[in-house]
């Protein structure tokens, strides 16, 4: 699939993973590399995009045995544009998927 | 690609394209070497998927250009940071002084605990103590060396920290590009940080400890509660 394409749905996937709870790097950027085939890399920039447009904020969390870990946080902001982006997608998608759907069963 | 290899050429990335928190970023994708490598990947395998790091600098934003805010601009900034630069430096000279005290005291600590525990009376400048006394005394002042060692390392982390701070502060008031402020306070990795908590809190319990216990043993090696009296200390 276009990895432009990819990008621009990646940061909805992103905000809706930190809706329920705050995570760390980490653990977004593999969860999401897990379902989605992008590069590792590609997560970290994402966020910092969130955190700079004001939708995430993050803090240091020290846990036991190891480096302090960044964790993601979303903001009332980062709430409502989730909301907000999470319904425009999905109608968009219903769209995109009932006329992709048409296509193909005209040329059967 | 090794991990130094790639946070290097990715640090250097990002420098070329000027992105705002470099440190910051860099800090993130070693975590994810950490915990990758934790899981069992090889350095090789974890960088390959990461992608190339010329790649992923481009998708961070680079730092907003300020249109030069106050570059080369400002005769008064510049004449009143360099007056600040002077008072500050005067404050910097008076903090390494204290802490040159700090860690002349603390070798002096240390040299009087050695000798006390060794009984060695480098030509009668210890009053008369004992044995026993002299030992759990003397393991006490070195308790107290260790606790005076600490606060140098600690007061000259702060001073470094500190004219690193004001060394970004003064770059960043005439820079076009500011980076971002640093901290003031000194910045131990977790490791080092938790060892001297430990060695602190270690000397310090060493220190009242025997302290408490020496007074008690030269009391009653003495026999009296005010022992320097009797050996004549203080005559």
């Amino acid at each position: 699939m276009n990895t432009q394409y990819k990008k621009g749905v990646l940061e909805l996937c992103v905000l809706s993973m930190l809706k329920d709870k705050d995570r760390y790097g980490y653990e977004i950027s593999d969860n999401l590399s897990k379902s989605i085939d992008i590069a590792d890399g590609t997560v970290y920039p994402i966020l910092r995009k969130l955190k700079s447009d004001g939708l995430v904020t993050t803090y240091l969390s020290e846990e036991s045995g190891g480096p302090p870990r960044k964790y993601y946080s979303l903001t009332e902001l980062g709430k409502s544009t989730f909301e907000n982006d999470r319904a425009e997608y999905l109608e968009f998608a219903k769209t995109v998927e009932s006329m992709l759907k048409e296509k193909t069963d005209e040329k059967e | 690609m090794k991990k130094n290899e790639f946070l290097a050429q990715l640090k250097n990335e990002l420098k070329k394209n000027n992105a705002a928190e470099t440190e910051d970023i860099i800090l993130e994708y070693e975590q994810h070497f950490a915990f990758k490598m934790a899981d069992g990947y090889s350095e090789e395998e974890i960088a390959a998927k990461l992608g190339e790091p010329k790649a992923i600098a481009a998708q961070f934003d680079s730092a907003k250009d300020e249109g030069g805010k106050a570059a080369g601009g400002g005769f008064f900034l510049k004449l009143g940071l360099g007056f600040a630069a002077v008072f500050e430096a005067l404050f910097y000279i008076l903090f390494l002084a204290w802490d040159i005290v700090l860690a002349a005291a603390a070798i002096a600590i240390f040299v009087l605990g050695g000798c006390l525990v060794t009984t060695l009376n480098i030509s009668a400048l210890i009053p008369y103590m004992p044995f026993l006394g002299s030992l759990v005394f003397g393991i006490s002042v070195l308790g107290l060396a260790g606790i005076f060692g600490v606060a140098s390392v600690y007061c000259f982390a702060f001073l470094r920290q500190m004219i690193k701070a004001s060394v970004r502060w003064h770059k960043n008031m005439v820079s076009a590009s500011p980076l971002p402020p640093l901290p003031c306070n000194p910045q131990f990795d977790p490791k080092t940080r938790r060892r001297m908590r430990t060695v602190l809190l270690g000397a310090l319990a060493v220190f009242g400890v025997f302290f408490v216990l020496g007074f008690v043993v030269l009391a009653l090696q003495a026999g009296a509660l005010g022992f320097w009296h009797h050996w004549n200390w203080f005559v």
